[in-house]
């Protein structure tokens, strides 16, 4: 079950973000429980137990979702105190009732983050770069230029349907953009005014997960100083302790030759990961960070979470 | 014999030598024989023109066009999400549903179409589920082909018999429906038995449950696009029911059934012009499979006019043996060449031998449209029983290693040969209570 599950949050992750993984596991959470027939109430708190442990063994971990799981243990506990038959169906409401808060809840998180960016960073006139596949990132530029702000956005070419995914979501928006393949960025330099991203996570190593190929993209515009937003919820943060290069998969490939019949593998990795120093903004709901405010914040829910731990 | 018959037959059984061995595309191997009786005149080009049964090209072309907008618009997938998510995550009711769709939309559409529509969500939700798809996989294989026997359109075999014998669209399905839907639920009872423990029901186990709806999720989001087109949806749909209505009352619109499928498959093109890109349309026929039939027509109408095969229908109808008997031997003497040759082929030569025996036993013997039924339900589930049977079980087959589902030869032979000699059975009872009692 472990691996299936490890499987299944993978693919649905690589396909739509952490966010809206979280978003299908809550909901997929919501009809279990009104298909399951309670009976035993203690068992049903063991069973629940075990689907947080099952989440938070899962490889890669998923911060936002753990971090929601815990919430929904916090209540189940207290809802928990009742301990009779006729209570089933209250239990079962209130507990999809907080699955619902919680939902909601990283909704208004979000909506906070983009009334913070357009607090905190102004982007009129100017030319914004993007590589990541993060729909935070898009949300956020679509979020501006509803408001009414003017710029532009460059895309860094990557694998191509990320990036026809990106241009999708633009064009959707109707926010004007040109394209150039990353690895073409050094002609373009001055054409740029600051850059954004996304991240799938924060670890406890001050280290965002980006997708593969930001870290020397940043390292690029860090060396040339322009401006780097990191945009990211505090629930996707990884509470927990890693170790530097882990979560970073290599996926072996085996390609054709488009015009020869020849077979050939190709390797690539999962993510990267980049010191959170070479971001001179960091974007939360709760604010505007630099890396060293950004870390004591970190360091305050690490600790929470030890503490949510213990009721495991 | 004369030199012209041993050229015939030399180049037909080359052909389907060719054929089975898949030396390369079939219809290049049609064509090829086609075009060497030709070019040796064993037959005219007039006589050649004239067996090309034209009825047969236009039905199968209409029906593709119309069926290919109408899963360009969405349709198929929105029906197998919403089957995925009435079972929420049921094995049971996956396993039931999904092999029944397959059933019935292969008795309207054709059973590749079919394959194509059902064996990759099939995998997803299944592999997802951490089971194994391939049993579920290979039933679907077999039901699109048993489906695929209970209508006229369902199956090329049901097309070339149904319009050789003159029969109707209600006339093959009142004939044909009772043995492929006893099969339908045989099949489903067989595979019960056998896989039981993995469709046992999760509502009591609150970790499949979750995992069941997280893949139900998945599923819609892989499956359906972003932008559902209601309209587009409703507009082929209309179309699809308008058309097959027009097979069902055939009789009183006093059409051809190729005619009412090309009238769908124009009117599904004008009424979504506006979504559809007319040359991409177009390219969904497979001219390659027309091409096909077209060469197998002349080959076999070479025999024809040179007298082979009404030799053989004179034989068969004057063997010392009982009707029934006979009825039996082509149940399963059409299933045995079947399973190991195109059965395509197999129908087209069976075809014009059976009404030349139909011509020399008529007056003594009632129930002679039994012999039609005798061989769609041998030819079709006969093509069950190995890979290589049928172009359902070779496609499908294709379709599952592209989703990273290997069906060996014997990996399908272990489920679909048992299952297909009980199948023959069922048929073999059927036509034996027909003829003694209906």
């Amino acid at each position: 079950m472990q691996d299936t599950i490890s499987t299944l949050f993978r693919q649905i992750e690589l396909d739509k973000g952490t966010t809206e993984l979280d978003t299908i596991v809550l909901s997929a959470l919501v009809d279990a429980i009104k298909q399951y027939p309670i009976t035993d109430i203690k068992k049903f708190q063991e069973i629940f137990k075990e689907i947080i442990a099952l989440i938070c063994q899962t490889e890669p971990k998923i911060a936002i979702l753990m971090d929601h799981m815990f919430d929904v243990y916090e209540e189940l506990l207290k809802v928990f105190q009742y301990d009779s038959k006729e209570n089933q169906e209250k239990i079962k409401s209130k507990l999809l009732k907080k699955i619902d808060e919680v939902i909601k809840d990283q909704k208004n998180k979000k909506q906070q983050l983009l009334k913070n960016a357009k607090k905190y960073v102004n982007i009129e006139g100017k030319s914004i770069l993007i590589f990541d596949h993060s729909h935070t990132v898009q949300d956020v530029l679509t979020y501006l230029h509803n408001s009414g702000e003017k710029f532009k956005v460059i895309v860094a070419e990557q694998d191509i349907y990320k990036t026809e995914d990106i241009i999708a979501s633009l064009h959707k928006s109707n926010i004007p953009f040109e394209v150039i393949p990353s690895y073409m960025l050094s002609h373009y330099e001055q054409n740029v005014d600051m850059l954004f991203f996304g991240a799938v996570t924060l670890k406890n190593t001050y280290d965002f997960v980006l997708d593969p190929g930001s870290l020397a993209i940043i390292s690029e515009f860090h060396l040339t100083k322009k401006k780097t937003v990191m945009f990211i919820t505090t629930s996707k943060f990884s509470l927990w302790k890693s170790k530097r290069g882990t979560e970073v998969y290599h996926h072996p490939q085996n390609r054709l030759h488009s015009r020869q019949k020849i077979e050939y593998k190709r390797l690539k990795f999962s993510h990267d990961r980049v010191p959170s120093k070479l971001f001179d903004i960091i974007i939360t709901e709760e604010g505007n960070f630099t890396a060293s405010e950004l870390k004591k914040n970190y360091d305050e829910k690490f600790k929470e979470r030890q503490k949510q731990k213990k009721l495991l | 014999m004369s030199l012209s018959v041993i050229i015939a037959l030399s180049v037909f059984s080359i052909a389907l030598f060719l054929i089975v061995f898949e030396v390369m595309d079939k219809s290049i191997i049609a064509l090829s024989g086609a075009l060497i009786l030709l070019l040796t005149k064993v037959i005219t080009f007039d006589q050649a023109i004239e067996s090309i049964n034209f009825e047969i090209i236009f039905l199968l072309a209409g029906m593709m066009m119309l069926v290919d907008v109408t899963r360009a618009s969405g349709f198929f997938s929105w029906l197998n999400v919403k089957i995925t998510t009435i079972s929420k995550g049921n094995p049971f009711l996956i396993f039931l549903l999904f092999c029944t769709l397959t059933f019935f939309i292969s008795a309207f559409l054709d059973n590749v179409t079919t394959i194509i529509i059902m064996i990759p969500i099939t995998i997803e939700l299944l592999r997802g589920m951490g089971k194994d798809p391939k049993p579920y996989v290979i039933a679907e294989i077999m039901l699109s082909n048993v489906g695929g026997a209970m209508t006229i359109i369902g199956d090329p075999t049901n097309v070339i018999i149904g319009t050789a014998a003159k029969l109707t669209f209600n006339q093959v399905i009142f004939n044909m429906a009772v043995p492929t839907l006893t099969v339908l639920v045989m099949i489903l009872i067989a595979l019960y038995i056998v896989k039981w423990d993995q469709l046992k029901p999760i509502t009591k186990d609150f970790q499949k449950l979750f995992l069941s709806n997280i893949l139900i999720k998945k599923v819609q989001y892989t499956f359906l696009s972003e932008h559902i087109d209601a309209k587009r949806i409703a507009k082929a749909v209309f179309v699809l029911v308008l058309t097959i209505l027009g097979f069902i009352f055939q009789n009183a619109l006093g059409l051809p059934l190729a005619v009412i499928a090309l009238m769908g498959a124009t009117l599904v093109v004008i009424i979504s012009i506006k979504d559809i890109q007319l040359h991409r349309v177009l390219e969904s026929v497979e001219w390659a499979t027309l091409f096909f039939f077209g060469g197998l027509f002349i080959m076999v109408g070479a025999l024809e006019h040179l007298g082979v095969l009404e030799l053989i229908g004179t034989y068969l109808a004057g063997l010392d043996v009982s009707f029934l008997t006979l009825l039996i031997v082509i149940i399963w003497g059409a299933a045995i060449f079947s399973m190991l040759l195109d059965n395509v082929a197999l129908v087209t030569v069976m075809v014009p031998i059976i009404l030349n025996m139909q011509t020399h036993l008529n007056g003594r013997q009632e129930h002679m449209d039994l012999l039609w039924w005798s061989l769609a339900l041998g030819a079709i589930l006969g093509g069950n029983g190995t890979l290589i049977g049928a172009s359902a079980n070779v496609v499908g087959s294709g379709v599952a290693k592209k989703h990273g589902l290997n069906i060996t030869f014997t990996g399908f032979l272990k489920y679909s040969l048992p299952i297909t000699i009980l199948a023959l059975m069922v048929s073999t009872v059927y036509i034996s209570i027909r003829y003694y009692f209906l």
